[in-house]
C-alpha cells in the first residue's frame, strides 16, 4: 500500500510534465490539424533556456528565501517566454506557407524542424546529458504515510495552475473564444472578423510556453537535461493527447496524468524496460475500443 | 441607425478559378446604398463563389470596391471591419458553442461594451426565439433557428452591407416567410443587402434589383419586377410557379 501510494505520487508528478507538453500538441492539432513533431524539442529547449538563465544569474545550487522565489520566477517565465517565441517563429517560418498544402507536407516539415532543433541543441550544450542545478530544496511532507517531496509538489502545482489558467482563458476571454471558433470553422471565424494568422500564432505561443514551463520543471525535477530528451517525452505526451482525444484540452490533461501513472506503475511492477511497451499497449487498446480517445475529438471543448 | 459612410459595392470583371476550373467568368455587378439586390441562379452557378470573393475568402482577378475602397488585397477580417457582414451558405454556426457565444463572436470586431449590449438587444428583438436559447449550444437548434442565429451573428458587427447566402434553404415555408420579412425590415432600418437565393420569386419580390448567374457568367440583370416578368428568366429560374404571380 505504501509503495503503491509512493508510485502513484511519482506517476502524478511525471504526468504533470506530460500533460503540460500534451496541451501544446492538442491545441496545435485542434487549430490547424497538424501533429507538430517539433513540439517535444521545444520542451527540451525550455530546459536549456532555463539552465542558461540560471547560469547567467550565477545559480549553481540550492536556493533559499527571496533568491529562491525571484530566480525561479525569472528562469520559469524566461523559459516560457523564449519557448513561446520559438514556437511562433517555427509556425511563421515553417508551417504557415503550408497551411493549405496536402497534410503530408507540413507533417514532414515538422519532423524536419524537430531534427534541426535537436541538432542545434546538440551543438549548443553537447551530445551528453548536462547537469541542471538543484535550485529547489526538497524537504518532504508525510501524506498518508508517504513522503511527498517539495519538488513533486512544485511540478504538480505548476501543472495544475497552468491548466486552470488555460481553461479560464479559453472559455472566458474574447481571444480564447476566437481560438475555439478558429478551431471549429476557420472560414466562419474569418467572417466574424477574426484574424486567423494572429489566432494561430497565439495558439503556438501558448502551447510552446507551456512546453517551456514543462522544460523548466523537468530540469528541477530530474536535475539533468539532454538535447534528445524531447524525443521520448514528446512521444509520450503526444500519446497522452491521443489517449485523451486529440484536439481536446481536457483530454490532454487527463491523458498526461494517466500516461505518467501507467509509466510509473509499469516501471515498478515490470521494470523500466517494460514501461514503454505498457504505455503503448494501453494506448492501442484504448484506440481499438474508443478510436477518438477517452474524451473524444471534441476540438477545444470543455473538459 | 443611419450609416456613417457609404455602403455601395461594385464588383468589376471578377473571375475565380478552382484548380484550373473557372467558377466565375468576368462578372460585374453593383449594389447601391440602401438597396436589396438579389443574386440568383441554379445550383453551381457561382453565387456562393461570388460572395466568398467579396469577403476575401477566395482569390480572384478583377476588382471589388466597397465604400470606395479596393478589397482585393484585404484579408477577410479586415473586410468585416470595413462594414461587410456575411451569413454564409449552410449557416456555419459554431455548433459546439452556445448561442450567446456565437453572437459574441459576431461582435468580435466591436470593442465597446455598450455597443455590444445594444446590438445584442437589437438581435434578440429581431429574433425573439434566440433569446430563450442564449445558453443552449448552437448545434441543438433547429434549422430555422440556426439560420436566425447566422443572420443575428452577422448583424452583431453592425454591417453596412449584409450578404446572405441562401437563407431560406431547407426551411419550412412558415419560417421562410419570417426570414424574408426580417430581411426586409433589416433593410428598412438602413442596412444594404445582397441576397443570394434559389428561391427566386420570393427574393425578387423584396429586391430592388436582381442579377441572374448561369455557369459562372451573368445572364440577366434588371429590377425585381422586370426579372419576374422576363419570360426567359421565368422559364429558366422561376419554373411553373410563374403562374402564381400573375
Ligand atoms: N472549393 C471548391 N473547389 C472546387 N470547385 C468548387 C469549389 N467550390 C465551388 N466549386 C465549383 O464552382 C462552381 C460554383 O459553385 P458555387 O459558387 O458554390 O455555386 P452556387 O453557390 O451558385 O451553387 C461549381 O461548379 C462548383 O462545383
Ligand atoms: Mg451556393
Amino acid at each position: 500500500m505504501h509503495e503503491f501510494l509512493a508510485q502513484l505520487i511519482n506517476g502524478i508528478s511525471l504526468g504533470g510534465i506530460y500533460a503540460l507538453i500534451a496541451l501544446g500538441y492538442t491545441m496545435v492539432y485542434g487549430i490547424i490539424g497538424l501533429i507538430n513533431f517539433a513540439h517535444g524539442d521545444v520542451y527540451t529547449l525550455g530546459s536549456f533556456f532555463a539552465l542558461t538563465i540560471l547560469t547567467a544569474l550565477g545559480v549553481s545550487g540550492e536556493l533559499h528565501g527571496v533568491a529562491l522565489v525571484v530566480d525561479v520566477a525569472i528562469a520559469l517565465i524566461g523559459a516560457a517566454l523564449l519557448c513561446g517565441i520559438a514556437g511562433v517563429l517555427i509556425e511563421r517560418l515553417a508551417y504557415r506557407r503550408l497551411r493549405n498544402a496536402p497534410r503530408l507536407a507540413p507533417l514532414i516539415t515538422a519532423i524536419g524542424v524537430s531534427f534541426i532543433l535537436e541538432n542545434v541543441m546538440q551543438i549548443w550544450k553537447g551530445p551528453s546529458p548536462v547537469p541542471f542545478p538543484a535550485v529547489v530544496p526538497n524537504p518532504s511532507v508525510m501524506i498518508a504515510g508517504v513522503a511527498v517531496g517539495a519538488q513533486q509538489m512544485l511540478v504538480v502545482g505548476l501543472a495544475v495552475v497552468m491548466m486552470v489558467a488555460l481553461q479560464l482563458f479559453i472559455h472566458n476571454t474574447r481571444l480564447g473564444r476566437a481560438m475555439r471558433a478558429t478551431a471549429q470553422d476557420r472560414d466562419a471565424a474569418q467572417l466574424m472578423g477574426i484574424n486567423i494568422n494572429k489566432t494561430i500564432m497565439l495558439t503556438f505561443l501558448i502551447g510552446s510556453a507551456l512546453a517551456g514551463v514543462a522544460g523548466f520543471v523537468s530540469g528541477v525535477y530530474y536535475q539533468s537535461t539532454w538535447f534528445f530528451n524531447g524525443f521520448g517525452a514528446g512521444l509520450k505526451a503526444f500519446t497522452a493527447a491521443v489517449l485523451g482525444g486529440i484536439g481536446n484540452i481536457g483530454g490532454a490533461m487527463l491523458g498526461g496524468f494517466l500516461i505518467g501513472i501507467i509509466e510509473s506503475f509499469a516501471t515498478w511492477k515490470f521494470g523500466g524496460q517494460w514501461s514503454n511497451v505498457t504505455v503503448f499497449a494501453i494506448l492501442i487498446l484504448v484506440l481499438v475500443f474508443r478510436p477518438s480517445g477517452l474524451l473524444g475529438e471534441a476540438v477545444f471543448d470543455r473538459a | 441607425m443611419t450609416p456613417s459612410s457609404g455602403s455601395g459595392l461594385e464588383v468589376r470583371d471578377v473571375s475565380v478559378s478552382y484548380g484550373g476550373i473557372r467558377a466565375l467568368r468576368d462578372i460585374s455587378l453593383r449594389v447601391e446604398e440602401g438597396e436589396i439586390v438579389a443574386l440568383l441562379g441554379s445550383n453551381g452557378a457561382g453565387k456562393t463563389t461570388t460572395l466568398r470573393a467579396i469577403s476575401g475568402l477566395v482569390p480572384y482577378s478583377g476588382s471589388i470596391v466597397f465604400d470606395g475602397k479596393e478589397l482585393r488585397k484585404s484579408s477577410p477580417d479586415h473586410i468585416v471591419r470595413l462594414g461587410l457582414g456575411h451569413a454564409p451558405e449552410g449557416r456555419r454556426v459554431f455548433s459546439r458553442m452556445t448561442v450567446l457565444e456565437n453572437l459574441m463572436l459576431g461582435a468580435y470586431t466591436v470593442r465597446s461594451k455598450q455597443e455590444i449590449d445594444d446590438r445584442l438587444a437589437f438581435v434578440v428583438q429581431t429574433f425573439p426565439r434566440l433569446e430563450e436559447r442564449l445558453s443552449q449550444s448552437a448545434g441543438t437548434l433547429s434549422g430555422g433557428e440556426q439560420q436566425m442565429l447566422a443572420i443575428g451573428r452577422a448583424l452583431m458587427s453592425s454591417p453596412r452591407l449584409l450578404m446572405l447566402d441562401e437563407p431560406s434553404l431547407g426551411l419550412a415555408p412558415i419560417i421562410v416567410q419570417t426570414i424574408f420579412s426580417v430581411i426586409k425590415s433589416i433593410n428598412e432600418r438602413g442596412t444594404t443587402i445582397l441576397l443570394v437565393e434559389q428561391n427566386a420569386q420570393q427574393a425578387l419580390r423584396i429586391a430592388n434589383r436582381g442579377y441572374v448567374l448561369e455557369t459562372g457568367s451573368l445572364r440577366f440583370e434588371g429590377t425585381g419586377a422586370a426579372l419576374l416578368e422576363n419570360p426567359a428568366v421565368a422559364e429558366a429560374y422561376l419554373g411553373v410557379a410563374i403562374e402564381n404571380i400573375k
